[in-house]
Parts: C-alpha cells; sequence; structure tokens
C-alpha cells in the first residue's frame, strides 16, 4: 500500500501548495497596501513553503516512476519495466501531468531565488511581484488539482483503467488505479531518445523563466515605479531564459534532426513555432531595453514586449494541451484548454488595465535625433523580429481560426513560412551588421559609408567567389554574401577595438583582445552572439538551398552514389534490445574511392499495450563533417531476400547551425557576467540612496 | 506511518508561515515600510545612464563612428545632463541631511557603509514615528520626540 500513501503525500503537497499560494498572493498584496512588514515576510515563508513542497512532489513522483509504481496510473501510463531508466526519470516530463508539475516546481524554485535576491533590495516592487508569482503559481497548482476533478475529495477514490487511457488523463499526476498493473504502457518511442533528456528541460527554464520580468513589469506598472529599476533588475533573468529558450531550440532542432528522419531539424510545427514566437520577442526586448536605458524611450514598447514573450511563452503550453492540434508534441486531448485560454485572456486585460491607467507616467523623455542613428536600427531590428513573430503567429493559428469559422480544416505549412519568414530574417542578418557601424544619436554619413565600404566589398568578393566555384541559386549566394558582409563588420570591430587600446594602454594584442571583451561584456559579448547567429544562418542556407538526396533498393554487395560518396550495403541485421527490436542496415562508405567508416541506420519497433502510441521510429545515421551531413535512412527493408531500400541525403553546412549555437551560448554568458564595476556602481547608488534616508 | 509524516508537514508548513505573526519585525523590515522616494530612484538610474553613455560615446568615438564634431556636441549635452542630474541628487539629499553629506567621497561612502554595517545591531527606532536614528541620536530627526537609549 505504500504506493497509494505516497500518492497522497504527493498531491497533498501539491494541494497545501496551491492553499499557499492564494494566500501569498492576498497576503503580499495586503502586506503592501498596508505597509505590514509582518504580513509580508509571512508570504514570503509562503512561498519557500511552497517551493518545499513543490520539490517533495517532484520527489515523490520520479520516486514512483523509478521504482515502477504502476498503481499510480501517470506512472502506468509513462513509463513500463523494459525501459531504460533515462527514460523513466525523464518521464517526469514526458506527459501532461508530469510537465504542469514540472513547470509548477521550476517556478516555485524560481519566485524563491527572486526573493533570495532581493532581500534587501526592491522592496517596494517585491509585494506585488511576490503576489504576481503566486497568482501564476497558484494557476498551475489548481491545474494538478482541481481543475480537473472539482470534488477535491476525489483523489480519495481509486479510478479504474479504462481503455481510453491516454486521453483521460488530466490534472492530478498522483492519481491512482484500483489495482496494480504488471507493466506499464512504456513513453511513446518517439520520446525514447537522450533529446528527452535536455530539451524539454531548457525549453521549460526558458518558459518559466520569463515569468519574473514579466511579474516584475506588472508590479512596475501597479507602483508607478517605472524608471528602469525594473529592467536593471530583471536584466539577468531575461538574459539567463532567453539563453534557455535558444537551447531549447538548439536540442530541440537537433533531436527533429535525428528522430524524424527527413533530413530537416525544422519543419514550422505549431509547437515549434510557439518555441520560436517568445525567442524572437525576447530578442526584441534584450535589444530595445538598452534604448530605454540610454534614451528614455520606448517604456511602453518594452513593457508591452516582456508581456508578448510571456504570453507567448504560455502560448506554447496551451497549444499542446488543448488538443487543437496532431503533432508529435501534442499531449492529446485535455478539458485544460480553456482554463490556458482564460488565464491568458484574463492576464492580458490585467496588463492593459494598468498599462492605461499609467500613461501619462509614461510619457518619453527623448525622440528620435535622426533616422540614422543607432536608435532607429534597434527600432527597425525590433519591428523586424516582431513581423516574424506574428507572422509565425498568423500562420499557427490561422488553421484553428479557419476551422472554427468555416468548419475546414486547413493547413499552412512550410512554404507559407518560408516565402514570408525567408525575406524577414535575411533583412535582419544585414541590420545585424550594419547597426554596429552607427553610433547612438547620429551617424554622420561619411563615416557610414567609410565604415560600411570594406565589409561590403568582402561581401561582393565572397559573391563572385561563390560563383566562381559553381554554387548557382542566387538565395544562397544572397544568404552567404549577407553572412561575409555581416562577419566582415564584426571582424572589424574586434580589430579596431583592440588597436584602440593597444594604442591607448600599450597593451600586448592578446592582452588587449581579452580586456576588451571584459571591460565591455554587453557590447562584445553581444557581438559574439551575433557570430553565433550568423554561423547558423550559414548552416541554415547551405543546408536549406544545397540538399541533394538519392534513393536505391539494394541488394546486399550493391552501392549507391551521391557525389563523391558511395555508398556500400553490406547486409542486414535484427535483433533485440531491452524494450524494442531493432533492424539495422550494415554501411560502409567511400568518399572518393576511400573508405572512410561504416553507418547503421536503424528502424526499430516497439510492442505497447497502448494502441495510440506510434509503433516503429527511424534512427537515421550521419556522418558530420564541418562541409557537410551524409545523412542515411532506411526506408525498407525485406527480410526475405535480404534487400534494403535507402535514402541518401547529403545536408551542406549543417554542422554550422550547431556550432553557431554554441558559440551564440558562449556569447551571451559572457554578456551576462557580472561587471565588477557595474555592481560597484549600482551599490554605491544604492549606498547613497540609503544615506539619504538616514 | 505515511500518514503521520503527512500531518508533520502540514503542521511545520502552517507554522512556518504563521510564524512572523508571534515574531516582531526585524530592523531591515523597517526599511519595506518606507521605501525609497521613486524620484530619488529614478534619477540614480537616468545618472548611471548618462554614466554609460558618456563611456559609449568615448569608444564610439575612438572606433571612428562618431565625427569630431558630433562627438563633442553630444559629449557636452551628456555631461551637462549628468551634472545637472547630480545636482538635483544633491538637493533632495540636502532636503534630508543633517550633515553635509553631497560631496562624499566614494570612499567615505564606502566607510559610512562598513559603520552603518557595524552597527547594525544597534539601530535605534523611533517609538513615536518608527524613524530609524542614527547612533547616539537624543531626539528623533524626524518628529523630535526624545529617544530612550
Amino acid at each position: 500500500m505504500t504506493d497509494f500513501a505516497m500518492a497522497d503525500l504527493g498531491y497533498i503537497s501539491l494541494f497545501l501548495s496551491l492553499i499557499l499560494s492564494i494566500y501569498a498572493a492576498g497576503a503580499a498584496f495586503y502586506a503592501a497596501r498596508r505597509n505590514s512588514p509582518q504580513v509580508f515576510a509571512s508570504a514570503r515563508n509562503a512561498m519557500f513553503v511552497i517551493a518545499a513542497l513543490t520539490t517533495l512532489a517532484v520527489g515523490v513522483l520520479e520516486w514512483a516512476l523509478i521504482t515502477h509504481q504502476f498503481r499510480i496510473e501517470y506512472v502506468a501510463v509513462e513509463t513500463s519495466r523494459a525501459q531504460p531508466l533515462l527514460y523513466n526519470i525523464s518521464a517526469l516530463w514526458g506527459g501532461q501531468e508530469g510537465s504542469l508539475l514540472f513547470w509548477a516546481w521550476l517556478l516555485a524554485v524560481f519566485s524563491a531565488i527572486v526573493l533570495i535576491q532581493n532581500h534587501n533590495k526592491n522592496q517596494e516592487l517585491l509585494p506585488y511581484v511576490v503576489s504576481g508569482l503566486a497568482v501564476a503559481e497558484g494557476f498551475f497548482l489548481a491545474l494538478l488539482t482541481v481543475a480537473a476533478d472539482p470534488s477535491i475529495a476525489g483523489f480519495f477514490v481509486a479510478i479504474p483503467l479504462n481503455a481510453t487511457l491516454a486521453q483521460s488523463l488530466v490534472g492530478n499526476p498522483f492519481r491512482v488505479l484500483d489495482f496494480t498493473p504488471p507493466d506499464g504502457n512504456g513513453l511513446n518511442p518517439l520520446l525514447q531518445n537522450p533529446g528527452m533528456f535536455i530539451h524539454p528541460v531548457t525549453q521549460y527554464i526558458g518558459y518559466v523563466g520569463f515569468t519574473i520580468p514579466f511579474a516584475f513589469a506588472m508590479a512596475a506598472l501597479f507602483t508607478g515605479r517605472l524608471s528602469d529599476v525594473w529592467i536593471r533588475t530583471t536584466r539577468r533573468w531575461t538574459l539567463f531564459s532567453w539563453l534557455f529558450l535558444s537551447l531549447g531550440l538548439l536540442f530541440g532542432m537537433q533531436w527533429a534532426y535525428v528522430e524524424l528522419g527527413w533530413g530537416g531539424y525544422w519543419g514550422w510545427d505549431p509547437v515549434e513555432n510557439a518555441s520560436l514566437m517568445p525567442w524572437l520577442t525576447g530578442t526584441a526586448f534584450l535589444h530595445s531595453v538598452m534604448i530605454q536605458e540610454r534614451r528614455g524611450m520606448l517604456k511602453v514598447w518594452n513593457l508591452v514586449l516582456v508581456m508578448l514573450t510571456f504570453i507567448l511563452s504560455l502560448l506554447g503550453t496551451f497549444i499542446t494541451r488543448s488538443g487543437i492540434i496532431q503533432s508529435v508534441h501534442a499531449f492529446g486531448v485535455s478539458s485544460l484548454g480553456p482554463w490556458f485560454l482564460a488565464f491568458l485572456a484574463v492576464t492580458l486585460l490585467a496588463f492593459l488595465y494598468l498599462l492605461f491607467n499609467q500613461m501619462d507616467h509614461l510619457k518619453e523623455e527623448n525622440e528620435l535625433d535622426s533616422l540614422i542613428s543607432r536608435e532607429s536600427s534597434f527600432l527597425l531590428n525590433n519591428l523586424i523580429l516582431v513581423g516574424a513573430a506574428f507572422a509565425t503567429l498568423w500562420g499557427t493559428i490561422f488553421p484553428m481560426v479557419s476551422e472554427s469559422i468555416t468548419g475546414k480544416k486547413v493547413t499552412v505549412g512550410a512554404p507559407f513560412f518560408n516565402q514570408v519568414n525567408g525575406p524577414i530574417f535575411l533583412a535582419l542578418v544585414i541590420l545585424i551588421g550594419i547597426c554596429p557601424l552607427i553610433g547612438w544619436r547620429r551617424a554622420t554619413a561619411e563615416n557610414l559609408l567609410r565604415n560600411f565600404l570594406r565589409p561590403f566589398v568582402v561581401s561582393i568578393v565572397v559573391a563572385m567567389a561563390l560563383v566562381v566555384i559553381g554554387v548557382h541559386q542566387w538565395y544562397g549566394i544572397v544568404a552567404f554574401s549577407a553572412a561575409a558582409f555581416v562577419l566582415a563588420t564584426i571582424g572589424l570591430e574586434f580589430y579596431r577595438g583592440i588597436l584602440a587600446r593597444h594604442r591607448q594602454y600599450s597593451e600586448h594584442l592578446v592582452a588587449a583582445a581579452i580586456n576588451l571583451v571584459t571591460n565591455n561584456r554587453r557590447r562584445y559579448g553581444g557581438y559574439i552572439v551575433h557570430i553565433g547567429v550568423i554561423l547558423g544562418v550559414i548552416g541554415i542556407a547551405g543546408s536549406t538551398f544545397y540538399q541533394v538526396d538519392t534513393q536505391a533498393n539494394l541488394n546486399p554487395g550493391q552501392t549507391v552514389q551521391l557525389k563523391q560518396y558511395t555508398v556500400q550495403y553490406d547486409g542486414l541485421q535484427v535483433y533485440p534490445t531491452e524494450n524494442h527490436d531493432v533492424v539495422s542496415a550494415r554501411l560502409t562508405i567511400f568518399e572518393n574511392g576511400n573508405r572512410v567508416g561504416t553507418l547503421t541506420p536503424e528502424k526499430n519497433y516497439y510492442t505497447s499495450p497502448d494502441p495510440n502510441q506510434s509503433q516503429s521510429t527511424t534512427e537515421v545515421a550521419v556522418r558530420s563533417t564541418p562541409l557537410e551531413d551524409l545523412y542515411i535512412i532506411l526506408a525498407g527493408f525485406d527480410t526475405n531476400t535480404g534487400a534494403a531500400t535507402l535514402k541518401v541525403i547529403i545536408n551542406p553546412l549543417v554542422s554550422w547551425l550547431w556550432i553557431g549555437f554554441m558559440v551564440l551560448v558562449a556569447g551571451t554568458i559572457i554578456a551576462a557576467w557580472p561587471d565588477p564595476r557595474e555592481e560597484h556602481a549600482l551599490v554605491r547608488a544604492r549606498v547613497r540612496e540609503a544615506l539619504a534616508q538616514v | 506511518m505515511v500518514v503521520i509524516a503527512i500531518a508533520l508537514i502540514v503542521v511545520a508548513a502552517l507554522a512556518i508561515v504563521a510564524y512572523p505573526y508571534f515574531k516582531p519585525p526585524r530592523e531591515l523590515d523597517v526599511s519595506f515600510a518606507s521605501g525609497t522616494d521613486p524620484v530619488l530612484e529614478s534619477l540614480v538610474v537616468q545618472r548611471d545612464a548618462t554614466y554609460a553613455a558618456i563611456k559609449d560615446l568615448e569608444f564610439d568615438h575612438a572606433m571612428n563612428k562618431l565625427s569630431d564634431a558630433d562627438y563633442k556636441s553630444l559629449r557636452t549635452k551628456y555631461e551637462a545632463k549628468a551634472v545637472a542630474i547630480l545636482q538635483e541628487l544633491d538637493s533632495m539629499t540636502a532636503a534630508h541631511k543633517r550633515h553635509p553629506r553631497a560631496h562624499l567621497s566614494d570612499e567615505a561612502i564606502e566607510h559610512q557603509v562598513q559603520q552603518l554595517r557595524g552597527s547594525a545591531a544597534k539601530i535605534v527606532l523611533c517609538s513615536h514615528c518608527g524613524t530609524r536614528a542614527a547612533p547616539g541620536d537624543k531626539y528623533c530627526a524626524k518628529c523630535g520626540a526624545p529617544i530612550n537609549q
């Protein structure tokens, strides 16, 4: 009976957390209005207790998943005895309820961290921040406890196992069955990939992280404290969350690349789009706060951007849980859709109400000095990014909107997104190159042209070189030339900066380079991030425009040729593993006649009592070099004749997409790293304030 | 057995949450009530931003993104803005000050901070209005009531 009792422990932890979060939301608000430190301390303690209780609930569920407590419904659905431990652990976020619990836990822990960080700071904003965070936390806890089963006593009753098990699961991860199944269903085979361990975690950290800046923004709106304090306080949270959204995108794309087996890494799937949109608005936000800090402009725009990023983060989770789309990402039909929609609507309305109330206090301090200035290029950057986000949003929800109006199913596929977002992103790339050339406030035309000239020449040279070596497809050439342009401008920034330091401080060149970056972390960290983006663009352009493929049905010993590669099919192997059977093709690869290695693409076959789960997955075989990927899929086979159908694809430059992401991560860490001087200045500022009070 | 654990957890949770009601607020919580003046806060933020802008200007000029004429005119503007902000800051602190603090060097400020930190255990509140009194005060600076040391 221990599994039943432990499930009670888990559920009660969540239920108690729900009560406490409602209390904390009200108490923090009351404490702020009545200036009561005691009540606030109590609300603060409640938030810490919620963090502890949700951690306990996560611990209980993980214990149940790892020790096969199949009496608990969630464990029976998401794990099995034969399933490798890694996937039993990651089953925590693999299913609907578990992923909601994971979200609630992350938010609770982040809220506790915010409280610790602001122990002596931001006392005016903090109570409202706590109140906001508690409301969000309460929402997720409600989904986990009372949303699916309003008769809260329902958890005392064990339910019978139901044939449409996967579809009936909503809300409570600790629901128990009235018997103990001997084994579980196991995770959907498509999810049994190492990507399962890291992609959802990074993605969720990114989504949940943006709750913090938004809570501060709402608190700033509510209190009228609309100077930059809320932005400066949350700057690292924004960078942290944006970094994890980027990592979520990276790992998602890598996983799709090897798992889905069509040679690509991005299909403009609704859930993929849902992870891209907050990343786009988050990027816009990261840039436009610099204008607010520098010139006091765009205050309203920044508030709107952080709200959009938060709402788009929630939209993703709404799309996957409402059952309105069919996707490998979808958790299936559930009753939680309307709850998310309601929460989104209430949040949006509350934000707009507070915003209109404060409009008088949100006066711009300055105007744009000139059209050719860094401010205007940042504005253009924002317009482009938000434009791309809205184009993606429209393409994503259009099928749902259209179906609800006309009743007919339409699909908006990759061509729409590629045609609309392609040129938008190209414009953005060029802007990344131009922007550093412009100074703040205004750029003298002659300076701009002079600085612009050399990188422009580089890009023309690159374009001509590409044409000469036989690269066709003009959009590829344009993309590569634009990339060359940007790399040249960034290279010039580093070169001139190093030279300036060398002259000014007589530093050795290497020391000058290091000091240049460490003394201007935001700027040069940002440049490194841009380099990463451009490398990614190179990878995307190469693999999108220059992919080649072929298909062949081979008997053992036969070969298929694609460009300089010869693929020799040696034979089929069939063998069982822990929870699936493997059919693999042994291949020997020759490049220009020289043997370079072997590859084994596979098909895996799973058995599962759940008829809704996939039965087979395709495991592609990839050989990566910096120049290109050789990507081979076992499309079909005949065990009688030993013949195999192979699809062979060459994806040029794909590795640069992954390399680019890693450079982006490094650049973000550099940009976010605390500058001792900056911290010192902030400390001095606070000290002066404190002294003014005494 | 688990039932006992659950009961203990519930009791512990409620106790932690209720605890502040039974304990007098610590000194640090007093700042919660008073808070900083939003205008002051805004000025400080603007001042730091102006410093950063000047730093950026110099950098851009060294990198030939600004002509000399543009650089000079912008630099003058920003320096004037910084001076105006500092003057306003000083006049605001002068309204509260009992001793001239406006021209304190940063080292002196650090010293004051150390002293304040050191004397945190001895922070005294006015029993009438709750304002924090500096160590050694006999009368409250805000309301004039005598302080019981």
